[in-house]
């Protein structure tokens, strides 16, 4: 019994000491799973999904007990700059917490600081101003699903903040986490891409504006620099001739992650689509914006021809990866039916019609 | 008959301090000077260990021992064949093995120090499939099988094979020559877990003299004393094993799992040990429903009689046969892989499988989702082919009154077709439905479980109360032995308190398993509480010096013959009868169970919905309404997620699926329509005529659904569970197959 107790009874130890070699497999820690896989998607070398707590220092079942870590909640924006640039390196932001807490519990992300940002008022706001709808970062997802302007005008919002964890979840869900986390098959990140969203931060250098679409740079990673955070998002004001939906496919109805997600905007002008944008969660190490499906459908009208171009160049466009959840063919196959799906339905609600606010298929 | 407390809804014994928190769990007890364990485990599914480096664990603060395999006693686990060491002994046989422990003075220095351990292996070839471990040349697991205390039968052959049974009768090739049509398939079930909310736990306090108390998350706390005796190689009576509420069992809670270890650990330090499993060791290193591949043959003639079915199956018992407590080691479900159907010639041979991987267990009906879903699923193929209906098919071959099961099995008061008739009936079985929309039925049985079983009655200051030595798992077992009593003595079912026994003040008890518990339990609260209700009178009648049949029993109270109402307790103080039920003798009876699942295929995804389900059963008498329809809502949404996404792949031999976000089981969403149709008839061997439930609704469920899909979009999945994606792959098939033949 090898031992270091004052009572038991003294054994000799038995171990044989010799050099020890790495035993385990040489894992990368990862973020997450769906990062994990995007990332050796782009290596180009897929390979067996590797269970996260493998990766854990290469033992099993161990780890389960989160670290101590410091707390700290500004009460305002600038006071989040500054104390986040304080410990830049260091710190993690919470809002909801959904995916921060669950990362902090599983050993994947060790924050020694947590800077809690739920107190600052002003990032709460939801409103629709003459520049469009202002969503700050610390608007919840259940608030978007029940919102009565954003059910009537910003539908696919609902479409696919209803889809993010379960109800619980919904309740503490922040539309910032579910971008900042950027997981590439996030639900949100698609429907803020079809609806060109423009992402307002804040950093020690002042404030500037992103493109969603530009807002996104791997697995986990965003372009915000060390001390910078979002402080809300604006979208253009919907006007009668356009629409937008978002579907999903996932093995369960809820508590689940896209194995692919499409969300798709169409400006109409009669028959014609003068416009569109198309997102794309699960599909690539960030969430994707299928320009080449989108230029596939504007200036045509709309029918079985734009369908059949756009969902050919959204397939051409996704690099999907084969994994338990799903092979990276079933993976193309979808994005070809939901971004037929999803155009169809943006047209149907671009005309007045199509699926009610999170009536999703 | 009219009861009062029979049959009424009322709430479970536990109920109240469960919804608010104040049941106290194993993993909820602190001891003073607690000390906390935790596991290292193998990382490499085949190897032999070369070297553990204790040393930079042991260096670091607040870690208290270490040990390793070579440092305790040898001691092999089993519920029945011990073949899994308590730390493994140079070589690991599946990745998740246990290979050291830490016992340090928190749960975080434990689980660092367990980090800090370090192994080196020299990797041995693996047999990762069941069709690796049989291959020839396989690498064999356990060269020394032969000698593992608990084998049953022969010592088999150098092979993979744990264990082998056949049976059968006629001459399969003949019947198959008289067939119009035969069928034959492999249909494949993965591993289940069986998702309870509350990881095994355990907390061992020992003393100098090596006696220990011991607390732990068991269904079986008297068989575990057993099992962790004969591991440590210590008397049984040194070990004082608690009754424990228990967060969920469906099956899975009948092994010792980290008990040795931190009996071990509790003598290394001299502390009590707390060792809880996170879920990764749960999906990694518990006791799953064993996966299972199994090939069916069958023949029939046009007019749906079975003249052959032959059948190959073989279940996967990963690296460890330690999980498994039948005597023989098979699964139940070896016994129904022809259902109760008749059928003319049979021949069965199912195989038990040592591979790479993690060992398998019990799980809700052991071996019986697999078979039926097997089963269920030819002969509904066997009956579109002869252009039967699938219901008609079964009312043609479903056993009667007097016929044997193809195993051989013989009840009394066969209601088989009225169950299967009135699921149909309920489910509008025949009428039109929309595109992509279809039906499946499918029909299985689970008899009452048998065997002996103590509870003690009595009266104190306290009032009436009942002792059992099974603990609760959450089906609400102690509340039916409460209600039973309560009509029995008369009084409201409040009115009788449960109390537990630990394994050194009570007679060995069986524990809950097997569908038993309303039938062995219920009886024997039934016993006790009639053994007490006449004990008291008896005494009361010799203190009023009046003949017994003098005095009457009304609401738990004696009535004198001037009248006056009586508390027992005031005239002759406590006292405390213990009966015991054996069912040897009691009627051989089962209970039917029926389904039909109507779902919605997305033909462009794939995608099964899963919109209704019609559950009809062949009951007896519903003791508790509120459990009774608990049971078998569970039970269906158990069995919609083995059909439809629950699975542990197994990926270079680790488990893909470590947690509830990857491991999926059904959420509400997905939780469809549910009826509910009884048929109470009085034919159970339980109290007051009871039959058991809880392992009947969840069997059926994954082949109706199959037989649903197959029905609504003409393709059949044979491999669970039935993704979108294997559904889409099977619609891409058909089509190339239409086009190719147009």
């Amino acid at each position: 019994m090898s031992s270091r107790a004052a009572t038991p009874t003294p054994t000799a130890l038995r171990w044989r000491p010799r050099s020890i070699e790495a035993f385990y497999r040489p894992l990368r820690r990862q973020l997450d799973h769906d990062s994990e896989r995007c990332v050796q998607s782009q290596r180009g070398r897929p390979r067996p999904f590797l269970p996260r707590a493998v990766t854990r220092g290469g033992q099993i079942g161990v780890g389960e007990s989160m670290r101590r870590f410091g707390y700290l909640a500004p009460k305002s924006v600038s006071e989040a700059v500054s104390v986040l640039a304080e410990h830049a390196n260091v710190a993690k932001l919470v809002a909801g917490g959904t995916d921060l807490v669950v990362q902090m519990k599983d050993g994947v992300r060790r924050p020694q600081v947590v800077i809690d940002i739920t107190g600052i008022d002003e990032l709460r706001t939801l409103e629709e101003r003459d520049d469009g709808l202002h969503l700050g970062a610390l608007v919840r997802m259940g608030e978007i699903e029940n919102h009565p302007l954003i059910i009537e005008k910003y539908p696919v919002l609902v479409d696919s903040a209803k889809l993010v964890g379960s109800k619980q979840v919904r309740n503490l869900a922040t539309i910032a986490g579910n971008t900042c986390n950027a997981s590439p098959g996030a639900d949100t990140p698609p429907a803020l891409i079809a609806l060109d969203a423009q992402v307002h931060t804040l950093g020690p250098t002042g404030p500037r504006v992103v493109p969603i679409d530009q807002f996104f740079v791997g697995p986990g990673r965003t372009v915000l620099e060390p001390g910078e955070l979002v402080t809300k998002f604006v979208v253009r004001k919907a006007a009668p001739n356009e629409g937008a939906y978002y579907e999903r496919h996932t093995p369960r109805k809820e508590l689940d992650i896209a194995v692919v997600g499409v969300g798709a905007w169409v400006r109409l002008n009669g028959e014609t689509i003068e416009d569109a944008r198309i997102g794309i969660a699960a599909v690539y190490p960030t969430p994707l914006r299928a320009t080449d499906a989108e230029a596939a459908l504007r200036g045509k009208p709309f029918g079985q021809a734009a369908l059949d171009a756009a969902a050919a160049a959204a397939v051409a466009q996704s690099r999907p990866i084969s994994d338990v959840r799903g092979s990276a063919e079933f993976r193309r196959w979808l994005v070809d039916v939901l971004t037929r799906r999803a155009v169809t339905n943006a047209v149907a609600r671009a005309r007045g019609g199509g699926p009610r606010a999170g009536e999703t298929h | 008959m009219v009861h009062t407390t029979v049959g009424q809804p009322v709430g479970q014994v536990a109920g109240p301090l469960k919804v608010t928190g104040r049941a106290t769990y194993t993993a909820d007890i602190r001891l003073p000077n607690m000390a906390y364990g935790a596991v290292v485990r193998s990382t490499l599914p085949h190897a032999r260990i070369v070297s553990i480096d204790t040393s930079r664990a042991l260096a670091m603060p607040g870690v208290l021992a270490v040990i390793t395999g070579k440092d305790i006693p040898p001691g092999r686990v089993g519920r029945r064949i011990r073949d899994l060491p308590i730390l493994a002994v140079d070589v690991v046989r599946f990745v998740g093995e246990r290979v050291a422990a830490v016992v340090a003075e928190d749960q975080a220095t434990a689980e660092a120090a367990a980090l800090a351990v370090e192994v080196e292996y020299e990797e041995l070839p693996a047999a990762l499939t069941m069709r690796d471990a049989l291959a020839p040349g396989a690498p064999i697991l356990h060269p020394d099988l032969a000698s593992y205390d608990g084998l049953p039968g022969a010592p088999p052959q150098q092979s993979n094979v744990l264990s082998r049974r056949t049976y059968g009768y006629g001459d399969v090739d003949e019947g198959f020559r008289q067939a119009d049509v035969i069928i034959q398939r492999r249909y494949t079930v993965p591993r289940q877990h069986q998702g309870y909310l509350e990881p095994h736990a355990c907390l061992v306090s020992t003393a100098p003299d090596g006696t220990a108390e011991v607390w732990l998350t068991n269904k079986t706390p008297f068989q575990a004393q057993e099992q962790a005796a004969k591991a440590l190689g210590i008397p049984k009576e040194w070990l004082k094993v608690h009754v424990t509420p228990i967060g969920g069992d469906f099956g899975g809670k009948g092994s010792v799992m980290d008990v040795p270890v931190a009996y071990h650990l509790s003598k290394a330090c001299g502390r009590p040990v707390r060792m809880v499993m996170s879920y990764v060791e749960e999906f990694t290193a518990a006791a799953s429903r064993h996966a299972a591949q199994i090939t069916m043959k069958t023949g029939v003639k046009r007019d749906g009689t079975i003249v052959a079915h032959q059948v190959r199956a073989l279940f996967d018992s990963g690296a460890y046969g330690a999980f498994k407590p039948s005597p023989t080691l098979e699964l139940m479900g070896n016994t129904r892989l022809g259902g109760a159907y008749r059928m003319e010639n049979v021949a069965v041979e199912s195989l038990i499988v040592y591979t790479n991987t993690f060992p398998a267990g019990h799980m809700r009906a052991p071996g019986l989702p697999q078979a039926i879903f097997a089963l269920e699923s030819q002969l509904d193929a066997l009956a579109r082919t002869i252009e039967m209906d699938p219901v008609e098919f079964r009312r043609r071959n479903l056993i009667r009154e007097g016929e044997a099961t193809p195993a051989g099995e013989q009840w009394v008061q066969v209601r088989a077709i009225e169950t299967l008739e009135a699921a149909a009936r309920a489910a509008g079985w025949g009428t039109p439905l929309p595109e992509n929309v279809g039906r499946g039925v499918a029909v299985s049985e689970h008899g009452a479980g048998a065997g002996a079983s103590t509870v003690q009655a009595g009266l104190d200051e306290r009032g009436f109360y009942l002792r059992t030595g099974a603990p609760d798992t959450g089906t609400g077992s102690h509340t039916i032995m409460q209600q039973v009593a309560a009509e029995t003595l008369g009084v409201p079912h409040h009115a009788i308190r449960i109390e537990t026994s630990h394994t050194l003040a009570f007679p060995f008890d069986f524990g809950v398993g097997g569908s038993r518990v309303t039938h062995v339990y219920g009886r024997a609260a039934l016993a006790a509480a009639a053994s007490l209700r006449d004990t008291i009178l008896q005494r009361a009648a010799a203190a009023f010096d009046l003949p017994t049949d003098q005095l009457g029993w009304e609401g738990g109270q004696l009535r004198r013959p001037d009248g006056r109402l009586v508390d027992p307790f005031t005239v002759i103080g406590p006292v405390e009868v213990e009966e015991t039920y054996d069912s040897a003798g009691a009627p051989n009876v089962t209970g039917f169970c029926a389904q039909v699942a109507e779902v919605r295929v997305d033909p462009e995804t794939g995608k099964v919905e899963v919109l209704r389900i019609v559950s009809a059963h062949d009951t007896g008498q519903v003791i508790n309404p509120i459990g009774h329809e608990g049971q078998i809502a569970g039970g269906v949404i158990q069995g919609l997620g083995y059909a439809l996404m629950e699975e542990l792949p197994v990926v270079d031999g680790y488990v893909a699926t470590q947690s509830f976000a990857e491991y999926k089981i059904p959420a509400m969403g997905d939780i469809p329509e549910l009826e509910i149709v009884l048929l109470p008839e009085p034919t159970g061997p339980g109290p007051f005529a009871a039959k058991s439930i809880g392992e009947t609704p969840n069997v059926p469920t994954a082949a109706a659904i199959a037989n649903a899909v197959e029905d609504a979009v003409g393709v059949r999945i044979v491999d669970l569970p039935i993704t979108a994606e294997k559904v889409f792959r099977a619609l891409q098939r058909k089509h190339e197959h239409g086009h190719h033949h147009h």
